[in-house]
């Protein structure tokens, strides 16, 4: 399986910090959001 | 407990590894993601389990289409059979499509899935990439252009498993 067979690390440094970044802001969003998202996504999971 | 200081362990072993040979053991990477995925079945982190099972048959499939299709539907479905690992399976769906792309290695993402699995909740990824920014910093201003992910796996997923016990201490200080 592809998957299980990489065994490839991170190479570059670029990626790393744009990784930091896009978590941050992830989790800025999350934070602004994400209560209103699970309810939402309950809610619907409840409703099928 | 037992399960996060083999999972630091695991963690220590494969960053030894990577810092000394540029790779981690296969056997380390499957050992975590096995092992983790079995310990996230017990916690009751079945869908999220099965999720993970999905995408690494999928990985196999020829067009990229089709595989980034499959995830994104069996994400959807995982999501909705337990609501309560949305979260999760979104940080399983968005780490895999990151090494889809060829943005993250395989052993980076098995140990990341690891971590999740183990501590049970995605937000020890913020730290890992606090660590991994910092350490592109550190790399950037010494002119390197490679760095041993498994380096921030580890620091941020033992920061993630002391902060508990950390803010306890400084909080008596």
């Amino acid at each position: 399986m592809r998957f299980l067979k990489d065994n490839r690390g991170i190479e570059s440094t670029e990626v790393a910090l744009i990784i930091a970044v896009v978590v941050l802001v992830s989790y800025g969003a999350y934070r602004l959001l994400g209560q209103n998202i699970a309810s939402i996504v309950t809610d619907i999971a409840g409703r099928i | 407990m037992i399960a996060r200081i083999a999972l630091l362990a695991l963690l220590f072993m494969s960053m030894l590894y990577d810092l000394r040979e540029r790779e981690v053991p296969m056997l380390l990477t499957i050992t975590g993601l096995v092992g983790s995925g079995l310990y996230a079945i017990l916690n009751g982190l079945w869908a999220p389990a099965l999720l993970t099972a999905v995408l690494t048959l999928v990985s196999d499939f020829n067009h990229r289409a089709i595989r980034l299709a499959i995830a994104m539907i069996s994400s959807v479905v995982a999501s909705f059979v337990q609501p309560g690992g949305v979260l999760i399976c979104a940080t399983l769906l968005g780490v895999w499509v990151l090494w889809e792309f060829g943005i993250l290695g395989g052993a980076d993402v098995k140990f990341l899935i690891a971590a999740v699995f183990v501590l049970g909740n995605p937000a020890v990824l913020i730290p890992i990439s606090l660590a991994g920014g910092i350490q592109g910093v550190i790399a950037s201003v010494q002119k390197k252009k490679e760095i041993p992910f498994v380096v921030s796996i580890f620091c941020g997923t033992l920061l993630f498993a002391l902060y508990p016990y950390l803010s306890c201490f400084l909080g008596k200080v």
